[in-house]
């Protein structure tokens, strides 16, 4: 895509958004080959797939993916597709596995992608077929980062490390918190939504402005974000991701079911953690690692989920939950009916962000309405830089993480995902 | 029990099961709550795409559609009343079909009692959705009548879209 095109669907002086991003089918193609090959995106949690064959499905964009480990105990991700045809080759969505077979023609994989067995070999191919050839198509890097398992189709790809930045300090403050690490509950809540990937994934980044307005209906009167500059912040980042952390006054029944939880996760992170992160705990923490994975954490509980692109008009949220693998039962309980009840698809803060998206995706679609930019200028000039959290930060509700997404989203459009970067 | 005993259990279900349905459909919230037992848990398993997904229904902490004790379902009314409820404002047209309705068991005390329910729900101009799926739920006897103890709605949905209405 050129780069004059660009400057005209993120204007980075007015700081404007075209609506085009969210409606028009061309960009969202270009996206699957400008964003979605070429970042490191999210294919699931070293704690899903414990053993040799142990599997899960999903995507990576569109692509339909297997995440597995091999018998040397590799993480290993495939694209769910025979080579002979195309057909999936796994069709369970998680299990245990000692190797793929095409239900076609009966192509059978290992767990190491490598074709194990063609039939009629010896006779229809005349023993000519080269299996070392047609083995499953890998993704060419895949790494983790505590226990969250990323791959890319770039082979070019800067280590997962890089690519997170300035992102990692405030994953660190929920992944790394206690020895035992983080592991996923059972089950992925899967739901549809007519509204495009990136409005998901934008609100989650940096969009606290929101918060008292679409769920006013969870909002106590009077309850104001912000407070401490120690833990009410948005944050930036040049590499496109964000994050969104302020504390919100726990109910004395809540704060009672969940003390005992955060006074030990608290004394495990202080050996972890520095102070500042330390801080953080218990607070609420949501943000976007570019370009579809975000996290949220509210009252106890922390999920992690997936915007996945299924057409411009169109995406499925796949969401999980995660806890510390030494939680207190109670507290593990607890988390999980929050989770249920509020941030799935039949949650009470849930339904009312999926209408705010889809009712936006459908106005944008309008040719006229398309020629008028969206506004993401708010706390343009005002971030600041911190001694110790990486990134700008600015108090919220602010747009500079929102819009830092957008600057992202340029840069990889233009120029896709260059070495080291 | 003989047939005919039967045969009047049945229709008494069905009967409070469509009184029911009526009182989601026009939105008579407290009616509803007052059909339900005080101890009651209404649970939705997650579907799963694999061959011992029934087993996979009863794995501890699994996440659920819905998983609420009263205090979950006031919560969800509570919003719904809120005035604030984006979702559902102006509220969504919604209709309940219940059918194929079979008393499993039944003691004196409780009737277990299935039966499959068609949603359909229209929203703003033309965004109209189906739910479809079936529900195993225990009644409890209460004097003379019966409260709803538990409720498990099978979702026929893998993926499922926005979910704005009760079962």
């Amino acid at each position: 895509m050129n780069v004059i095109g660009l400057a005209h669907l993120v204007d980075l002086t007015e700081r404007t958004v075209s609506p085009k991003l969210f409606v028009d089918p061309d960009i969202y193609r270009a996206e699957q080959e400008n964003i979605f090959t070429q970042c490191w995106l999210y294919v699931g949690h070293e704690s899903q797939i414990p053993h040799s064959g142990d599997f899960v499905t999903g995507y990576m964009g569109e692509e339909p993916i297997i995440l597995c480990r091999d018998p040397d105990a590799k993480t290993r991700v495939f694209l769910n597709s025979c080579r002979h045809r195309g057909m999936t080759v796994c069709q369970q969505e998680s299990g245990n596995a000692r190797s793929f077979q095409c239900p076609y023609h009966g192509w059978t994989y290992g767990l190491r992608g490598n074709l194990a067995g063609v039939p009629d070999h010896a006779t229809a191919y005349h023993g000519e077929l080269d299996r070392a050839q047609w083995g499953l198509i890998e993704a060419p890097k895949v790494a983790a980062y505590h226990g969250l398992v990323f791959a890319s189709f770039n082979a070019r790809a800067p280590s997962l490390e890089d690519y997170l930045g300035d992102i990692r300090w405030y994953l660190d403050m929920l992944l790394d918190r206690t020895p035992g690490g983080m592991r996923m509950l059972p089950g992925t809540h899967r739901w549809t939504l007519n509204a495009n990937w990136k409005f998901g994934a934008e609100q989650f980044l940096g969009d606290n402005y929101h918060t008292m307005w679409a769920h006013k209906s969870q909002w106590p009167k009077d309850a104001k974000i912000v407070g401490d500059p120690q833990t009410d912040f948005e944050v930036r980042t040049k590499q496109g991701h964000g994050w969104i952390n302020f504390r919100f006054p726990e109910s004395p029944e809540v704060a009672a079911i969940l003390a005992s939880y955060w006074d030990w996760v608290r004394r495990e992170a202080s050996t972890r953690l520095t102070p500042l992160q330390v801080a953080q705990i218990g607070c609420v923490h949501v943000g976007t690692v570019f370009p579809n994975v975000s996290v949220i954490s509210f009252l106890g509980f922390l999920s992690v989920r997936l915007w996945q692109p299924r057409a411009p008009d169109r995406v499925d949220v796949w969401s999980w939950q995660m806890i510390e693998r030494d939680a207190p039962d109670e507290a593990i309980d607890f988390a999980r009916d929050v989770l249920v009840r509020t941030f799935s698809p039949t949650g009470i803060f849930e339904q009312d962000d999926g209408e705010m998206w889809s009712m936006c995706t459908r106005t944008l679609n309008g040719p006229y309405r398309r020629r008028f930019p969206l506004n993401y200028q708010m706390g343009a000039g005002h971030a600041q830089r911190d001694g110790e959290r990486p990134g700008e930060l600015h108090e919220p509700p602010t747009e500079i993480g929102v819009f830092g997404f957008y600057e992202r989203w340029r840069e990889l459009m233009a120029n896709g995902l260059a070495d080291g970067r | 029990m003989a047939g005919e005993e039967r045969l009047a259990l049945r229709l008494a279900f069905e009967d409070l099961l469509y009184h029911e349905a009526a009182l989601l459909d026009a939105r008579r919230w407290e009616e509803w709550l007052g059909l339900l037992d005080d101890e009651i848990r209404y649970f939705a398993p997650l579907r799963a795409n694999a061959p011992d997904e029934a087993e996979r229904f009863n794995e501890h902490r699994r996440l659920a559609l819905f998983d609420d004790n009263r205090a979950g379902i006031e919560a969800r009314i509570a919003r719904l009343n809120s005035g604030a409820a984006h979702a559902d404002d102006p509220p969504s047209r919604v209709r309940h079909f219940v059918a194929n309705v079979r008393i499993l068991d039944h003691g004196t005390e409780t009737a277990r009692v299935a039966s499959n329910v068609l949603v359909f729900k229209s929203r703003r101009e033309r965004d109209e959705t189906l739910f479809c799926g079936t529900r195993d739920d225990v009644w409890r006897r209460d004097g003379p009548r019966w409260r709803l103890r538990e409720r498990r709605v099978l979702f026929d949905h893998h993926v499922i879209d926005n979910v704005t209405v009760f079962f």
